[in-house]
């Protein structure tokens, strides 16, 4: 109808849009941010209340009744206080352990005239985008004591027996734990130490303070909120990971929280206890997310601002840069290189035997998971569907409630904001056991689709994240602009917003797709047969065969990397605010 | 009849009354500015009037059209209103090209013949060859005129201008000031402006509408509201001095001029704001001159009983090139002078005269002192 009028010249064009489009998009604009924001909502309120009821439920003979008996049950058991333990140490010392190595990392790239940098701001991610689980199988390729290959090398060269390397049990939990969550914190530190005031640094030592004075007490207390955001994540997602303690400490019978809650479910399972064992860590995870909240909100920190300052790079003397060097190269040689080498060294392998025979090279098994194995054909199928249409679901939703929290006019968006925030801390095998309790005695028990939601609910958090600290660098403006003239919101999310925030998008997509084909700790729970994916797979072959769990890491090695590769390739940026 | 119609306007933000019933109207064609200090409410109504904001209560009506009316729960969407917006941050679409940020309100209204009028509108804001770039590549005031170019390709008959100049270098501003102006005059848009650049207001509208703290402090054409202010925040904003006192009595020439005693107790007349001001004597006064308009001279031994002067003795004085600015101490009170240059130094003394006829006389109530101090009066930041 704008047109017959436009048509005739002279005519004034400025006429406003049908009535009836102006309905539609009046609800399009109030309903689908609010639809992101409720089933936000609804997937964590779910598992929650569910979670909570099944906590509180007993049997006996004559039915279910209200009871504290699985509280009284878990916190009397020395079983819990021991796993409690562990997790405290393994999850307190690889946050420890991550944050001074990702400080580091970031420093030395961001900051020195180390050479190579380029390669070592690309090759420092890698371990983000792997699978902890395979790491840690990896890392029993390795070091196992008398079948890892490196005691191996160690003992045809020199003839000494390395069996002391602590592969198993807490040491080996840390280990990898610090190596596979180094990342993290080099995210959320490295932007900060780009965008800091050189003067900042420069009036210290002007004024007679010397470098490392001026490191401890200029550079790293201005970073102090990235480095606490970065080691509180490392702490919570460390505490909650279930793949490397199934790896690395379950085998020697060392109790940890995720393994007690995978074996509460086990045959004859008790998901009373189970359900009691993750609202105790559902509330101290909530608790914990409040505290955060409410030290940020206290305290501020406006001297790191955003605006583009270049950064002091401190040129290194020889022995500095030497050592710098060093410390990239040992990082990148124990996260990335020696255990892509091992897995590939196993698959390519028939029989392992813990030394690598370049004469007996075979595609055997990869053969065997690809074309003749139903299960590993079928969970590369059943992880490949929930990667690309849970990534898809996810950011979608992701992207509706970052409009809402960041361009709404609610009263309660920081509330929301920080309801919607939850998921980031409850560990996936809690939650998955929260949906497991859910789905139960529903048709969507053993389906992919429960599967599906529970990845979802995990870890939209990310998305929305990765989506709203772009959303807030965007003027508003830009999109008012467009709706003063004339555009309907759909045409300015259309037209406008979409097209800026695509990097964010695609950041936020392709890493829910790198989380999801690798998750376990969600997926353990609620696969059946034939909802296999690749993660599980791995953990029922590794009692089969060696060569076949190591040719499937490589298949998932090959599609988390085309991630990181895609990743690279637009500019996208993963960096956490 | 009122082409724009505003009435009872209100918004708040938490328990910040932004705008606090203001009532206003614009005739077609009219060019009127809202000039007030930051947070006084001017750009609240604009972005109600945009569409941008929901207001509390009140009646917007647009052309005949009624755009928001909270009686009767109406509330168009901004697409709904057919307006042209000029942001202060210009709002230049960063993934299109200059051609594509100025065809937008042509694309989503379905007109066809884009191409064609883009053209001719960029050629009008003076960027005929600029339009396959991209629009960040472009300086400020190229983005300005994109941003000019958008909002008037689609015609328009009310056009809203943000702080459009307050990016803009000083020598671009003034030259993008007289290029709107001719504009406005050839397209025939009705306009509103909104600024806290007083010589912005009064250089581009036919109605300047002082505001403060959401309400309208004073309306009328550019030359009334600069020459006499009414209320003690109007003489501070627009950068008159302003000394305390008491009223002291008439002046038995039967003319306006009232005398009023300052702390000291020098007498100094002035002219009354209107005649509607009694002055009874003792209450307190407030006596606002413009910086231009105070003469200094060296003191020279009082023969006669002519009004001498005020005494007073320089705090600082600067040079600004042809003319030179003095802080003058008179009984305590600061007084800033532009001045012919003098080449008094600090601690000079001098003798103030204030012709009457320049000084404005208002009641001395302190209620709407909302610029607190000497200090920050002048053009607001």
């Amino acid at each position: 109808m704008a047109h017959d009028k436009a048509k005739s010249a002279g005519v004034r064009i400025a006429q406003m849009t049908s009535p009836a489009s102006a309905a539609l998009g009046r609800f399009a604009q109030r309903g689908l941010p609010l639809s992101g924001v409720v089933i936000g909502i609804l997937l964590i309120i779910g598992p929650f209340c569910a979670t909570i009821v099944r906590s509180m439920l007993a049997w006996d003979a004559s039915g279910p009744h209200v009871s504290l008996s699985n509280f009284v049950g878990i916190l009397t058991s020395p079983h819990f206080y021991q796993a409690a333990g562990n997790t405290l140490i393994c999850s307190a010392s690889a946050a420890l352990l991550s944050t001074g190595l990702g400080f580091a990392l970031a420093w030395i790239v961001s900051r020195t005239d180390v050479p190579g940098r380029g390669w070592f701001e690309i090759l420092n991610l890698v371990p983000f985008f792997l699978s902890p689980y395979v790491g840690a199988i990896s890392w029993l390729y390795l070091a196992a004591p008398h079948s890892g290959i490196l005691p191996n090398l160690v003992k045809d060269a020199f003839g000494i027996t390395l069996d002391f390397l602590p592969v198993y049990g807490l040491p080996g939990v840390i280990g990898v734990l610090t190596l596979f969550y180094t990342p993290y914190v080099y995210l959320f530190v490295v932007a900060p130490l780009r965008q800091m005031d050189a003067a900042l640094e420069d009036a210290a030592r002007v004024h007679g303070a010397t470098f490392w004075f001026t490191l401890r007490h200029i550079t790293i207390p201005l970073l102090m909120p990235a480095l606490l955001s970065g080691a509180l994540i490392v702490f919570v997602t460390s505490a909650g990971l279930f793949d490397i303690p199934l790896a690395l400490a379950s085998p020697k019978g060392i109790r940890t929280m995720p393994t007690e809650v995978y074996g509460l479910v086990q045959f004859p399972s008790d998901l009373g206890r189970a359900a009691a064992f993750g609202v105790i860590v559902m509330t101290a995870t909530v608790a914990l997310a409040i505290l955060q909240r409410r030290y940020l909100s206290r305290r501020r920190f406006d001297t790191v601002s955003g605006k583009g300052y270049r950064p002091r790079i401190v040129a290194l003397r020889a022995g500095g840069r030497s050592a710098a060097v060093l410390v990239e190269l040992i990082y990148i040689t124990l996260g990335v290189v020696l255990p892509v080498v091992a897995i590939l060294m196993v698959s390519l392998s028939g029989l392992w035997t813990g030394r690598f025979n370049p004469a007996a090279l075979t595609l055997k098994n990869f053969d065997y998971v690809l074309f003749n194995y139903s299960l590993t054909q079928q969970a590369i199928w059943n992880s490949l569907a929930l990667a690309l249409v849970g990534a898809t679901i996810g950011v979608a939703i992701s992207f509706l409630q970052a409009y809402y929290i960041h361009r709404g006019t609610s009263r309660w968006r920081g509330l929301i904001d920080g309801i919607l925030s939850v998921p980031l801390g409850i560990p996936g095998i809690i939650l998955g056991l929260g949906y497991l309790i859910l789905a139960i005695r529903t048709p969507l028990y053993s389906t992919l689709t429960i599967i599906l939601i529970a990845y979802i609910a995990r870890f939209f958090p990310m998305a929305t994240r990765t989506i709203s600290s772009m959303l807030l660098a965007i003027n508003p403006e830009l999109e008012q602009s467009a709706r003063a003239n004339g555009a309907s919101w759909l045409q300015t999310m259309r037209y406008i917003l979409l097209p800026l925030l695509l990097p964010a998008i695609i950041a936020a997509w392709l890493l829910l797709f790198v989380i999801f084909i690798r998750e376990l700790g969600a997926t353990i729970l609620l696969y059946a047969q034939g909802t296999e994916t690749i993660s599980v797979a791995l953990v029922l072959l590794s009692e089969r065969s060696a060569g076949y769990v190591a040719a499937l890491a490589v298949i998932q090695l090959v599609m988390l990397l085309a991630a990181f590769v895609l990743f690279r390739m637009t500019r996208a940026s993963l960096v956490q605010s | 009849m009122a082409f724009v119609k505003i009435d009872g306007l209100r918004k708040s933000f938490g328990t910040l009354a932004a705008v606090d019933g203001v009532s206003l109207s614009v005739s077609q064609g009219e060019t009127m500015a809202l000039l007030g200090p930051s947070g006084c409410g001017k750009t609240t109504i604009l972005r109600c009037l945009a569409g941008l904001e929901t207001p509390e209560a009140g009646y917007i009506e647009i052309a005949g059209k009624v755009v928001y009316d909270s009686a009767r729960r109406i509330n168009l969407m901004p697409e709904e209103r057919g307006l042209g917006v000029v942001f202060q941050s210009y709002a230049v679409w960063p993934h299109m090209t200059v051609a594509e940020n100025v065809g937008f309100p042509l694309k989503v209204r379905g007109v066809r013949d884009r191409a064609e009028r883009v053209k001719r509108i960029l050629e009008l804001v003076g960027l005929g060859d600029g339009s396959a770039k991209l629009a960040t590549d472009l300086s400020g005031g190229q983005q300005q005129r994109v941003a000019l170019a958008r909002a008037l390709v689609h015609e328009p008959r009310l056009v809203l201008f943000d702080e459009p100049m307050s990016n803009l270098d000083a020598q671009l501003r003034e030259h993008m000031r007289m290029e709107v102006k001719l504009l406005q005059q050839r397209l025939a848009f009705t306009a509103i402006y909104v600024t806290h650049d007083q010589s912005e207001a009064f250089a581009l509208a036919e109605t300047v509408v002082l505001m403060n703290r959401g309400r309208i402090e004073a309306l009328g054409p550019p030359r009334e509201i600069a020459s006499t202010p009414r209320s003690e925040f109007a003489a501070r904003f627009l950068g008159f001095n302003v000394l305390e006192g008491v009223f002291h009595g008439h002046v038995p020439d039967g003319s306006r001029h009232v005398e009023i005693m300052l702390p000291d107790g020098t007498i100094v007349r002035g002219a009354r704001a209107d005649s509607a001001l009694v002055p009874a004597a003792g209450r307190p006064a407030l006596l606002c001159v413009r910086r231009e308009h105070v003469q200094l001279s060296t003191p020279k031994p009082a023969a006669n009983s002519e009004p001498a002067g005020i005494a007073g003795a320089i705090r600082a004085a600067s040079f600004l090139g042809l003319q030179e600015e003095y802080v003058v101490d008179v009984g305590g009170q600061q007084l800033r002078v532009i001045h012919p240059a003098m080449g008094y130094s600090a601690g000079t003394t001098v003798t103030v005269t204030l012709a009457p006829e320049r000084c404005i006389l208002l009641h001395g109530t302190r209620s709407d002192a909302a610029l607190q101090g000497p200090h920050q009066r002048t053009g607001d930041r």
